[in-house]
Parts: C-alpha cells; sequence; structure tokens
C-alpha cells in the first residue's frame, strides 16, 4: 500500500511539475545583495542573512523562504530603505517566514505579505516605514511575534482582509494607531505592549474592502499605557482621523472578546465600543456597520480619560475609562468600580467567568512555537500579590547565555533582582527574564519612561537584554507593562 | 521513506499556488456547442434591431473585445455614456457593468440586447428572426435538446454566456512569472510590479492579483456628472463610484475609465500620481481612501506601464467568423 501511493504520489509530481529543486540554506555576508539569494534560491530554503547594512528591497514570490537575520547580541542584519526606497519587504510565496532583522527608513511599508498562507514574522525590530510597519493583507494562518515598531504614520501591525492571526508579545509605540486588526477573522492578539501611540489597539471594519467583517477576534493580556501622542497620519485617511489618547477601540467588529487587558493613562479613552461611522458605512451597502456581540471583560481600565481630546469631550461630555455609543446587539462589559464610564450604559457580561474559561480555551491559536500563555486567575489589580507564584514558574529550559555580562540582574517574579546595581565604567550587564510574564528594561524617572539609553525589547522568557554603560551615572529604568508596580519601575544601575 | 518528503514538496507547491489560482468561474461550465452558438450569435448582426450592430460591434476581437473608442457608439450611431469593457474574464466577474447592476452574464447580456441604444432588439421580433433561419433551428434545437421552445431569450442568453466564458486570459508573461518562471518580466516589468504591489501606490489593493480587479464599488475621482453605482442603490454616499476594471489585456484597451477620458496607461499612471479625483477637485470625503499623490520617479511610472503591458495574453481571441447564419454581412473591422 505504502509503495503504491508512493508511486502515485511520484508520478502526480513528475506529471503537474518538475521536480523541485532541493531546498538550501543559502548564507548573504554584509556587502552582498539578499535579493540576489532569494532569486537563486529553490522552494524551501532558508537565506540566513549576517549582521550589516543592507540597502534594498526585497521581493520574494518564491514557495517556502525563510529569511533569517543572524542576530548576535546587539548586532543584526539592517534592511536599510534610507528614506528612498519603497518597501522593505514583499512577500507573495507561501509560507513565508522572516525573523531576527532590523528594517527602517522606507517610504510606503515595512513588511508586507500578500496572500499568503503561513505567515511568522519574529523578533523583527521596525522603525520608520511609512504607512505601516509589518501588513499582512489577504492573508491566512499569521503568526507576528516579539516584534517592535515605531514611528509608522498609520498602523504599526495591519492585519488587513485576513484569517487566523496571533498577534503577541510585540511592543508597539509612537505610532497613529500601534496594532490595527481590520477585516479580519479570528485574530488573537495578547500580551503585546501598546504605548505612546495616538491609539493603542485598533479592531475595526472599514468600508471599501473585499471582505465585509472582523468576527470572533480577541484582543486579552495587552498593556496599553499612555498612548496620548497627536495624530501625525494622512488626516484623509480613517485612521488619520483618529482623536489622540486612545485605548482600545472596536469598531463594527463583531464577536470580539476585550479581556484582562491592562489599560492605564490613555487621555481619550480607555476602551471604546462603536459603530463605524453613517458617513463612511453608507460608502458599503454590503457590511454591517454596527459592533455586535463584544464582551468586555476583566480589564484594569483605570485613570483614562484624564485630559480628552475635544471630539471625546464633545461626543460624551468628558474623558472615560469605557464608552459604548449604545449601538449593537449582544453587547457587554465587565470592568473594576472605579473605571469611569460614559456613553450609553452597558450592563454586565453574564455568566462572564464560565464563559471566560470557554475562550481561553478556544484552542485557535497554531502558534505551538509560543510560550505558554499565562492566565490571571482574576482581575490584575486585586490579585497581584497572590498572582506573584504563578508568574514565576522554575523552567526546564537551558540557562540562558550570559556570557561576556559583568554583572546580571534577573527579572523574576515582577522584580528587578537585584533592583539597585553599581558597576565600573564601560561595564556591560544583562537582565535575563526569569518570569512567564513579559516585561522590558526601559529607561525611564518614575512611571514616565524616556526610552534612553535602557530600550530592550519585550522580552519574553529566558530572553537577555545587554547594555554597555560607557559614562557614569545613576540610570533609572522601569518595565514598561508594570511600571504600575513599585519593584518594576525606580530600579537604578550606578555607573562609577 | 520519502513519502513525507513527497508531501511536503507536494504541500509546498500547492501552497504557493494561493493567491495566484483564478477563483472559480460562477454559474454554468460553458459546453463547446453552447459557446459555438454564442459566437454565431456574438458576430450576428441579426441581434440588432435593425440588423446594423452585434456585440462584436463594440467588443472586437481586435481591439481586446473593446472598441477603441472613449464612449461606446450604439445604435443608429448614438454616442453611450460609458466606455466598453473588455470581456477577458468578464466570466469571473460576481457582478458586471460599471454600475456592477447585473450580476450573472446570463443577467447581463440582455442588457445592451435590449437597451434602446444599443442593440435595441425586441424581444419577440428577434426570435421570430431567429427562428426563421434554418442553422439557428438546427442549432438551438442540437444546443438545448428536450427544450420545446430552445430558439427563446433565456437560451440566447445562456449561449452568449457560455461564449464569454471562454474568453479567459490568464496565460500572459506575468502569469509564466508567477509560475515560478523570472525571466518571463524583463527587469523593467518585474520593477513594475514591484511598484504595482507598494504601499505607496496601492494599486494591488483594487486590482487584486490574479483577475487583477476586485469585486469593490468605489470613486477614484474621474470628474465627470455620472452617478455610477448610486443610480443603482440610490445612495448618495455611492455618487461616482464604478465596479473595479480588470487590467488583464489592459494595453488593447485604452482609452481608459468610465467615460473614456485618459487616454493612454501613462495618462492612468499620471492621473494616480497626482492624486486621482484629489487633483480634480472632488473631496476626499467622496473617494477611496487610499487616492491620494502617489510620489513616484518618471522611471517608475515607465516601469508601472511596462509591468501593465505584460499582462497581455489573447490566447483565447475568438475566431470572427466567415459568415453567420443570418447572412447578414459582418462589420467592417
Amino acid at each position: 500500500m505504502t509503495s503504491r501511493i508512493r508511486c502515485a504520489s511520484l508520478t502526480l509530481l513528475c506529471g503537474l511539475f518538475t521536480l523541485p529543486a532541493l531546498a538550501e540554506t543559502i548564507r548573504v555576508r554584509a556587502g552582498e545583495s539578499i535579493q540576489r539569494a532569494i532569486e537563486k534560491a529553490p522552494p524551501g530554503s532558508v537565506i540566513e542573512v549576517e549582521a550589516g547594512t543592507y540597502h534594498e528591497a526585497l521581493v520574494v514570490d518564491t514557495a517556502g523562504i525563510t529569511l533569517r537575520g543572524l542576530v548576535s547580541g546587539a548586532k543584526r542584519p539592517v534592511l536599510d530603505g534610507k528614506g528612498k526606497l519603497n518597501d522593505g519587504v514583499i512577500a507573495s510565496g507561501s509560507p513565508f517566514t522572516m525573523s531576527g532583522f532590523a528594517v527602517q527608513h522606507y517610504k510606503g511599508n515595512g513588511v508586507t505579505t500578500q496572500q499568503v498562507d503561513g505567515v511568522t514574522l519574529t523578533d523583527l525590530v521596525i522603525d520608520d516605514t511609512g504607512l505601516y510597519g509589518v501588513y499582512p493583507i489577504q492573508s491566512r494562518n499569521i503568526e507576528i511575534t516579539h516584534c517592535s515598531v515605531t514611528r509608522i504614520s498609520d498602523a504599526g501591525i495591519y492585519v488587513g482582509e485576513s484569517e487566523r492571526a496571533v498577534v503577541a508579545y510585540n511592543a508597539v509605540f509612537g505610532n497613529v494607531a500601534g496594532i490595527e486588526i481590520e477585516n479580519t477573522n479570528d485574530a488573537d492578539v495578547h500580551d503585546n505592549v501598546a504605548y505612546d501611540n495616538t491609539a493603542g489597539i485598533l479592531v475595526f471594519v472599514l468600508p471599501g474592502k473585499v471582505l465585509k467583517e472582523a468576527k470572533r477576534n480577541r484582543v486579552h493580556h495587552n498593556w496599553v499605557l499612555h498612548n496620548n501622542t497627536p495624530n501625525f497620519g494622512d488626516p484623509d485617511a480613517i485612521v488619520g482621523q483618529l482623536p489622540y489618547g486612545m485605548g482600545i477601540l472596536v469598531m463594527g467588529a463583531d464577536d470580539t472578546v476585550v479581556e484582562d487587558n491592562w489599560v492605564r493613562g490613555n487621555h481619550s479613552s480607555g476602551i471604546g465600543v462603536i459603530r463605524l461611522a453613517r458617513e463612511e458605512s453608507a460608502k458599503d451597502p454590503e457590511l454591517e456597520p454596527l459592533a455586535d456581540g463584544t464582551r468586555v471583560l476583566f480589564n484594569y481600565a483605570v485613570g483614562n480619560g484624564t485630559k480628552p481630546h475635544p471630539t471625546i469631550e464633545k461626543r460624551y461630555g468628558g474623558g472615560l475609562d469605557f464608552a459604548w455609543d449604545g449601538t449593537g446587539k449582544g453587547n457587554c462589559v465587565s470592568l473594576p468600580d472605579s473605571s469611569l464610564r460614559r456613553g450609553v450604559p452597558l450592563g454586565p457580561c453574564r455568566n462572564a467567568s464560565g464563559a471566560r474559561r470557554d475562550e481561553s480555551a478556544g484552542g485557535r491559536r497554531s502558534a505551538a512555537a509560543l510560550p505558554e500563555r499565562r492566565t490571571l486567575a482574576a482581575p490584575p489589580s486585586a490579585h497581584h500579590a497572590s498572582a506573584l507564584d504563578a508568574l514565576f514558574v522554575a523552567s526546564d529550559a537551558p540557562p540562558p547565555d550570559l556570557s561576556g555580562a559583568d554583572a546580571v540582574v534577573h527579572i523574576r517574579a515582577m522584580s528587578y533582582q537585584p533592583k539597585h546595581l553599581r558597576v565600573k565604567r564601560g561595564a556591560t550587564v544583562a537582565w535575563v527574564n526569569d518570569d512567564l510574564a513579559v516585561h522590558t528594561v526601559t529607561s525611564g524617572h518614575e512611571r514616565t519612561p524616556t526610552f534612553a539609553p535602557l530600550q530592550s525589547p519585550v522580552m519574553t522568557r529566558g530572553q537577555v537584554f545587554r547594555h554597555a554603560f560607557h559614562e557614569a551615572g545613576r540610570f533609572e529604568y522601569l518595565c514598561l507593562p508594570h511600571m504600575d508596580q513599585l519593584p518594576m519601575r525606580e530600579a537604578t544601575v550606578t555607573v562609577e | 521513506m520519502r513519502l513525507p518528503f513527497l508531501a511536503a514538496a507536494l504541500a509546498l507547491a500547492a501552497a504557493s499556488a494561493f493567491g495566484r489560482d483564478f477563483p472559480a468561474m460562477p454559474g454554468e461550465p460553458p459546453t463547446p456547442e453552447r459557446a459555438a452558438l454564442g459566437r454565431l450569435l456574438f458576430f450576428d448582426p441579426v441581434l440588432s434591431r435593425d440588423g446594423s450592430l452585434s456585440c462584436a460591434h463594440c467588443h472586437r476581437p481586435d481591439r481586446g473585445l473593446a472598441d477603441g473608442l472613449a464612449r461606446a457608439r450604439g445604435f443608429r450611431g448614438a454616442v453611450l455614456q460609458r466606455n466598453t469593457p473588455t470581456l477577458y474574464n468578464a466570466a469571473f466577474k460576481a457582478r458586471l457593468m460599471w454600475d456592477r447592476r447585473a450580476s450573472s452574464l446570463e443577467e447581463q447580456v440582455l442588457l445592451p440586447l435590449l437597451a434602446e441604444d444599443e442593440l435595441n432588439a425586441d424581444p419577440r421580433e428577434l426570435l421570430a428572426k431567429l427562428a426563421a433561419v434554418p442553422a439557428y433551428r438546427a442549432q438551438f434545437a442540437a444546443v438545448f435538446p428536450g427544450d420545446a421552445n430552445a430558439i427563446s431569450l433565456a437560451n440566447v442568453a445562456r449561449s452568449l454566456a457560455a461564449f464569454e466564458r471562454t474568453l479567459v486570459s490568464r496565460a500572459s508573461r506575468y502569469d509564466r512569472y508567477a509560475r515560478g518562471e523570472r525571466e518571463a518580466l524583463s527587469a523593467s516589468e518585474r520593477n513594475g510590479l514591484t511598484l504595482f504591489r507598494s504601499l505607496t501606490t496601492r494599486c494591488f489593493e483594487c486590482h487584486r492579483l490574479p483577475t487583477f480587479d476586485a469585486p469593490l464599488a468605489l470613486s477614484i475621482g474621474v470628474p465627470s456628472g455620472d452617478l455610477g453605482v448610486s443610480a443603482i442603490s440610490g445612495l448618495s454616499a455611492q455618487r461616482g463610484f464604478f465596479g473595479v476594471p480588470t487590467l488583464r489585456n489592459v494595453a488593447l484597451t485604452a482609452p481608459y475609465m468610465h467615460d473614456g477620458s485618459l487616454a493612454t496607461l501613462e495618462d492612468v499612471v499620471a492621473f494616480y500620481r497626482e492624486g486621482g479625483g484629489l487633483a480634480q477637485g472632488v473631496p476626499a470625503a467622496r473617494l477611496h481612501e487610499f487616492i491620494r499623490p502617489i510620489e513616484m520617479s518618471d522611471a517608475e511610472a515607465a516601469d508601472l506601464v511596462a509591468f501593465l503591458r505584460a499582462l497581455t495574453d489573447e490566447s483565447a481571441r475568438p475566431e470572427v467568423p466567415e459568415r453567420v447564419p443570418s447572412g447578414l454581412p459582418l462589420l467592417a473591422p
């Protein structure tokens, strides 16, 4: 039976295609062309790129290509458009994998995948790449993880007209929109840090798209903090019209779950559930513009709305932690009592904990490689102390590589250990995350991040961040997701 | 032992086809007999009231199944409202006509057939004329066996639709490139394709691969008094909206836009570069949000046009019959 199947396969293979060339691993060295390597790579090949700067716009139309940046400490390959090239990467081959690159200074976009089935983008550092940082469009089975995206004039991570996406463990900051899930079904957006954008996380239905819906998207366990940057997008684009100070906004999407997020310090609105504006929905009668079936559960949304944008002030009579515009069916919200609500009153989610268990066990995540997701047993506001044990779990993983470090700070059980460190000038300090929670090492004073000189990526368990201190001084830092907790802010390195 | 490898290779080959295969063709699959009858009807002026016009009058095989005119000429030289769209790959469209009012080919073909300023056929008179032609009597009976009323308007529409379903264009040099034949496109054309898929131009967002169109109604702001889709939908927000035309064989079908107001592909690219309707004073709120000025060099614009010219494939171009069953004279080309 087996041999018969094999014969059939061979016949099929030879009859339909010329036998594909065997996949290769191709090494690109600094000064060489990555695009040239892509063009000669057979389907399924891995292209390893050494650290260096590559002034290229890449096009990947071959199936199964992996672009692997070889990361060594702070060194990694940089795709640099120098403000002249249009797009960092356009990929249409399925599947497509890319990791370990920096992508910067493109006019149009950082990395786009178009009609790709199987997109894996991880550990990309994207800065100033035009309209979007990462843009899978009409794609499916997508994972975008451990990327950092900043200074993008529309959406840092934008998933458009796609199906089944995991967007997790990313840091998006200084963009107009941090993460935008648009006319997309079954996206799972979790454990991201979105701060200093105009708006943190958007789940939208917009007109003029072939896919007319956004259903069953989940936004959970994210940190959505002080997204108060004035909008610097195209004023004629819908995202360009967003007021500043927006945390999470669900617009026109259906059956969205917004659960267990920290939403703090957004000056206009913490979490909003609204319809697509009439003047927009009128352009597309095939689209259902109301947000139905939204469940807003267990979010720590407090301290938002303190300095609202005039649009929000006018519409809702002030800033807010939560607002519903009164449209759509089957929406509900469960919030801390201290949360400031405006708009039309919205009832609590019935049977919330049971529903929550079901949703958490939903099993749509295809991300086998992702770390186990931490699920707090209760709203984080009340239960941090008791949750600490759950955050730090002994690991069987090999110990992280701490070679070359003169001093090590462990981030463990929601604290920097030691919190205050003294080193000699020229010393290299390594931080290692021992928790299941994600953390950052970010320069800042008290609760105000300044991002220099320390700016780590969002570190997942086992990840190491190194910094060499060449100047004397006192360097204070904090953890972006957890700066509300004293052990995770006002930590220092004193360089003598 | 090699089975997993083969399975993986097969899966990879199959996966690479995602987004490159045409969608399934809606409607009844064409039988050769029905398409052959449809072809004769397509070229036969018997379909028009006065025997002067056929479908091929506006959908000319030597003009990319369009007519080369800004706006079509209809019954007795009437100047029609809009530019004639190509019939290549019309069979893949879920909605047809510039204003998207028809939802199948069978429905669509009756519109120009019966429109007063187009073929202007009177249904009863047309069926009588067809029934008077022995060759049509025989062919309709053979193609629609068991149909007591074989020469019917519905069967005329079915035959024409079947013929249109043979007018497939998907063997251009671009298609060879998409299958992995890199050298099928020149460096300039490949650069044009990259620009087409760039977020600086966003061409690909509406002219979606591989059909190079999309089932969308929107406005790019070609100034005209034409209400477009809003005349059908009744929604004033859709004023000036039109369906997205395919770019397959676009090099053959100048002039462009719903009113034929742009003479060349270079003009079309220039129109988009300047910001479409924005540059013509159309307010942004009336336009699709992707319409805005595009920063692009002249060399890039030339590459984009070069790529559009690589979308040409006339392998399904229909043969003009030497004569048609009615015996009426075929149109001079």
